[in-house]
């Protein structure tokens, strides 16, 4: 029974999907109901597979599907922070989403569509090969799909197919290394210090090219420069979707991805013995700088955050690029506490949105006074986001530079620095316009939203001071990611 | 006393900041609030803790301590947050906004206590920050366009400093692999880290060329923020530098070179631009400016010759404790003046404001004088700079003479405002204790020389140079056009966003084409803050840069004395 456990945590979404997908639309009672239930009863699975992973259980599921190709999930220490961001914060966002689209139409595909994302995203996590990471991957791309042109306008319909033309490109890229690296390896199971063994010594050009495909296939969702188009555009989708989208789904798929590929399909000395951390390192550097510096000039609220998250991604891959054990901590705990931190700050924009009708910087004079709670949830998640202790971002921060020096990079800690400064550049002044300045006379002094759209902003934003307040206690991210990478670096 | 009541010190404030959540407490905090610095007043008049509280499930690892300076600053730092927000509490008692004021004075005063008590890096930093980012609500308060100058002003530099604190205790900390702020001082610690880490804490300081944040800052804020912004939270730039510089162990000439440069240029800086200055507290930041630059002098000295801090730490402290609460005095006094109404209150008024100037210039028989004169006999027998330390301290005496007597002049002619005369109440407590506050310090042995008649020269000859000014001016019929705080900044403006079009005034004025034209005055957006941000990040950066460059390229391991050692003692 329990070591069917990972089974159960993918059907919670992926068994009610199709559910919901056939409900008619007016049954909301029903529907939100299904929801919860199921978006509950993950989050109790996840803990408790955390609980017995964390004791030493090893879960291992196979189904062989064609001849030495097989469908393989599997729970380790890594797929637990994945499983247990997912898990928390698909069920904020669901009672969330419930509120959001309260009387709106085609609510039934809207969640059907939903849950086969998050089903996507846990199936990413307990991926166990490479093949099994391909298929839940692709099919996160298509359940996305239908959430970004929820709205149904011409410019969701445009910004639908940007993110399609990319994200299939990625994956065309992804399969094709994948098809390549099965053809030189035999099957890819994910193993801590990878599985390629000799090859680094026989065949490292081939090698150097498929991790480009498969770096390339997961980079477009993990937004690197080049590759991140897509996501600005994608803000058209409803505030929860954005939210899930780049704090949990989409964009973290991608980070994670990476770390997949480099921590157990080549392992961080095949990586650098063929000299591709380096490079790799770069990107997420020159992706961190200039997603900022865009970041800096947008008016349009959720455009700034969709840069801000193109360069705080890049922190993941950067700790993951410099190959040292700090620096891995970092970038691990960088999955966690960015996740938590950006759906935070689309939370509360979704609810200045939805409550006030603000949408752009520009119009955020005020909002202190107008929606206290929901701009005291924006100010934590920005300054955690700039580094500022005691929250989640600068515990990340910390080690992410301690890192750096480790790797013996100085210019780690330069580009920490500058990012830094350019992150308080572009939300400092959102601060300063929601606390400082009054609203115009105009505007109504009150707006308010309903409790399920007050509540999620207000848990996640103390789950960003918890993280960074107890970053030593023994289950917070930071601990958790510490015995990850103990496994790594043996 | 227990250990458990170090924890107390910085929670009293926290535990008001977060009872402002409840909507109903929200009118019962502001008079609370003077009584939450009761328990770092306690803590520091009690007996040393012996040994640090470790909380190793909170942050990463806190430790909490009292060391005999902490003792000393916490000391102050208490009184003069109690005095302060005793004053918010009544003259901002009709003001719409005071919740927003009073939860950031709160996190300000959590984030002051708190890093004078915290022993490792990431507790520090954390209560660092807290202040910092607190202090700018404090600076923006009143909402006009002199504090959307000065907060973006403030915040700029604020950001640069915390981020260049967060850099160098970064590069630190990993060299010696401790994360404690003490270890700063270890050896292994590479120069940049130590250069980074006081960048940090100079630009709270408000040492030249970090300054520039400071005059609009103080002039902008209330009152009783200026006094605290001032008294107590600059003074935590200086605590920081007593922990992680190695004074009193290693020699550094390197940065002993340049902060003594520094510091000079501070002494002739103060005086210079705060005598044209046409408000009274941007006259008080620069006389903070000069009074700061004293001790950053003594901290140079002691980076040159480690011997001499025996003797310069209790002066440094004493130069730290008469400062803070004589220029607390002053600012707190302001709204005093202003609630004096008529000829002879406003006399009396300015009377009794008159002691604590008094007091910061060093007049004999002051606490002061006592301060002063033991920087001044730390000094004697001083190998380097000798001849040049004595000229410097009879500078910043004068300079701060002067512009004492300028902000009093200033302070007799301010017009009245309706304002409660409680408020008066604790500048009469501040002005008692930068009279009598250095005798009730605990833990700093006083070592003075005795006053006599021949130190009152140099008060002598700054009354007699004001005189002669003012008959000067009179004479000549002259008058002072005063320059607004913050002027070097105010040199460079921006284009309104879009740039206006002129075509049509070009028509109009196509018959005077030489005519000069005035862009239209633009509100300040806040967004310009990003590029006063951008760029002194990239200052920042091209500091890191040459000095990681200057670094490698130094022949040898130990710090050699600099060329500009050289010049200082030649010249």
């Amino acid at each position: 029974m329990t070591d069917y456990l990972p089974l159960m945590i993918l059907l919670t979404s992926l068994g009610v999907a199709p559910m919901i997908l056939l409900l008619p639309d007016s049954r909301s009672r029903v529907r939100t109901a299904l929801n919860l239930a199921a978006a509950s009863a993950k989050v109790a699975l996840v803990a408790w597979l955390s609980v017995s992973v964390a004791s030493g259980a090893v879960y291992d599921l196979r189904l062989d599907i064609a001849n030495g190709l097989e469908l393989h999930l599997q729970a380790d220490a890594l797929s637990v922070l994945f499983l247990a961001l997912s898990a928390v914060l698909w069920f904020l966002t669901t009672v969330y989403a419930v509120g959001y689209l309260e009387g709106g139409v085609d609510r039934s595909r809207f969640f059907g569509f939903f849950s086969l994302c998050v089903a996507a995203t846990v199936g990413i996590a307990m991926a166990g090969n490479l093949f099994t990471f391909l298929v839940f991957f692709e099919m996160l791309t298509i359940a996305t799909y239908p959430l970004v042109v929820h709205r149904g306008t011409a410019e969701a319909h445009r910004a639908g197919r940007t993110y399609l033309a990319y994200t299939l490109g990625g994956g065309l890229a992804l399969t094709l290394g994948t098809v390549w690296l099965y053809a030189l390896a035999g099957e890819v199971t994910f193993t801590p210090q990878g599985v390629l063994g000799d090859l680094v010594v026989s065949a490292p050009g081939t090698l150097t090219a498929i991790f480009v495909l498969l770096i390339a296939g997961v980079g477009v969702k993990a937004a690197l420069v080049p590759l991140h188009g897509w996501l600005p555009l994608s803000m058209v989708a409803p505030a929860p979707v954005s939210a899930l989208l780049h704090a949990v789904a989409v964009v973290k798929a991608g980070a994670f991805g990476i770390m997949r590929i480099v921590y157990d399909v080549y392992g961080v000395e095949s990586v650098s013995a063929l000299g591709l951390a380096m490079p790799l390192a770069a990107l997420a550097a020159v992706t961190i700088v200039w997603g900022s510096l865009r970041a800096l000039t947008q008016d349009d609220l959720k455009k700034r955050l969709a840069y801000s998250t193109v360069s705080q991604v890049s922190y993941i891959t950067l700790g993951v690029a410099l190959v040292s054990p700090i620096s891995a901590i970092g970038g691990l705990t960088h999955l966690i506490h960015q996740g938590i931190m950006k759906i935070t700050l689309f939370l509360a924009a979704g609810n200045f949105a939805e409550g006030a009708g603000v949408k752009t910087v520009r119009a955020m004079n005020g909002m202190g006074q107008r929606m206290p709670g929901a701009m005291l949830a924006f100010t934590i998640g920005a300054l955690g986001m700039i580094g500022v202790p005691p929250l989640a971002g600068f515990v990340s921060k910390w080690y992410l530079g301690a890192g750096g020096l480790d790797a013996g990079h100085m210019t780690v800690v330069v580009l920490l620095a500058g990012s830094s400064l350019l992150n308080a550049a572009y939300f400092l002044p959102i601060l300063y316009r929601g606390w400082f300045l009054d609203p115009s006379d105009e505007t109504p002094r009150e707006a308010r939203v309903g409790w399920m759209l007050a509540v999620p902003p207000a848990a996640t934003a103390s789950l960003v001071v918890a993280a960074g307040l107890f970053a030593s206690a023994p289950f917070s991210p930071l601990g958790w990611t510490t015995l990850i990478v103990s496994l790594e670096y043996q | 006393m227990t250990q458990l009541s170090l924890i107390l010190v910085p929670l009293a404030p926290l535990v008001l900041l977060i009872a402002m959540l409840v909507p109903a407490l929200r009118r019962v905090v502001p008079a609370l609030a003077p009584w939450a610095a009761l328990p770092a007043l306690w803590v520091a008049v009690s007996p040393l803790p012996g040994s640090p509280l470790h909380m190793d499930w909170l942050l990463l690892g806190t430790v909490l301590d009292l060391t005999e300076t902490g003792r000393a600053f916490l000391f102050f730092t208490a009184l003069l947050w109690g005095l302060a927000t005793w004053q918010a509490a009544h003259l901002l008692a009709d003001d719409p906004k005071r919740d927003r004021f009073t939860a950031c004075l709160l996190a300000a005063m959590m984030g002051n206590f708190g890093l004078l008590m915290a022993q490792d890096i990431a507790s520090f930093y954390t209560f660092f920050s807290a202040m910092s980012l607190s202090a700018w609500g404090l600076v923006l308060h009143t909402g006009g366009a002199a504090q959307r100058f000065a907060g973006k002003v403030y915040i700029g530099f604020a950001m640069v400093g915390e981020i260049a604190l967060f850099a160098g205790l970064a590069i630190g900390a990993f060299a010696t692999g401790e994360a404690t702020l003490s270890a700063m001082t270890a050896a292994e610690v590479p120069l940049i880290a130590l250069v980074l880490a006081s960048v940090g804490f100079l630009a709270k300081l408000g040492t030249v060329p970090l300054h520039l944040w400071l005059p609009p800052a103080h002039s902008a804020a209330p009152a009783p923020a200026s006094a605290v912004l001032s008294g107590a939270m600059l003074k935590a730039g200086l605590f920081g530098l007593l922990t992680i510089l190695p004074l009193g162990s290693t020699e550094v000439p390197v940065l002993g070179a340049a902060l003594a440069a520094l510091s000079v240029a501070g002494l002739i800086i103060a005086p210079a631009l705060g005598l044209v200055q046409g408000d009274a507290k941007a006259v008080l930041a620069y006389s903070s400016i000069g009074q700061t630059s004293l001790m950053t002098l003594g901290l140079a000295v002691a980076l040159m010759v480690p011997e001499a801090w025996a003797l310069l730490l209790p002066a440094v402290t004493l130069l730290v404790v008469h400062h803070g609460f004589a220029k607390a005095a002053l600012f707190l006094g302001v709204p005093a003046v202003w609630s004096s109404h008529g000829r002879w209150a406003r006399a009396a008024t300015i009377s009794v404001l008159a002691l604590p100037a008094l007091v910061l210039a060093g007049v004999p028989w002051s606490s002061g004088f006592v301060a002063k004169s033991a920087l001044d006999g730390a000094f004697e027998g001083v190998s380097v700079w000798g001849e040049w330390l004595a000229p410097l301290l009879l500078l910043g005496t004068v300079g701060t003479s002067l512009l004492m007597l300028r902000a009093l002049v200033i302070l007799s002619t301010v017009a009245p405002k309706p304002v409660s005369r409680v408020t008066g109440l604790p500048a009469l407590g501040a002005v008692g204790l930068s009279i009598f506050g250095l005798w009730l310090l605990p833990s700093v042995e006083i070592v003075h020389k005795a006053p006599t008649w021949l130190d009152l020269i140099p008060f002598a000859g700054a009354g007699g140079l004001a005189l002669l000014v003012t008959v000067g001016f009179r004479w000549a019929r002259l008058s002072l056009a005063p320059l607004t705080p913050g002027h070097l900044l105010a040199v460079v403006r921006q284009d309104a966003n879009p740039r206006p079009t002129e075509a049509k005034q070009r028509m109009f004025r196509s018959n005077r084409p030489l005519a000069p034209r005035r862009s239209p005055f633009k509100a300040p957006k806040p967004e310009r803050g990003g590029l006063t941000i951008l760029g002194a990040a990239a200052v920042l950066t091209l500091a890191v840069v040459v000095t990681a460059f200057a670094q490698q390229r130094l022949a040898t391991p130990q710090y050699q004395p600099a060329t500009e050692t050289v010049v200082l003692e030649t010249s």
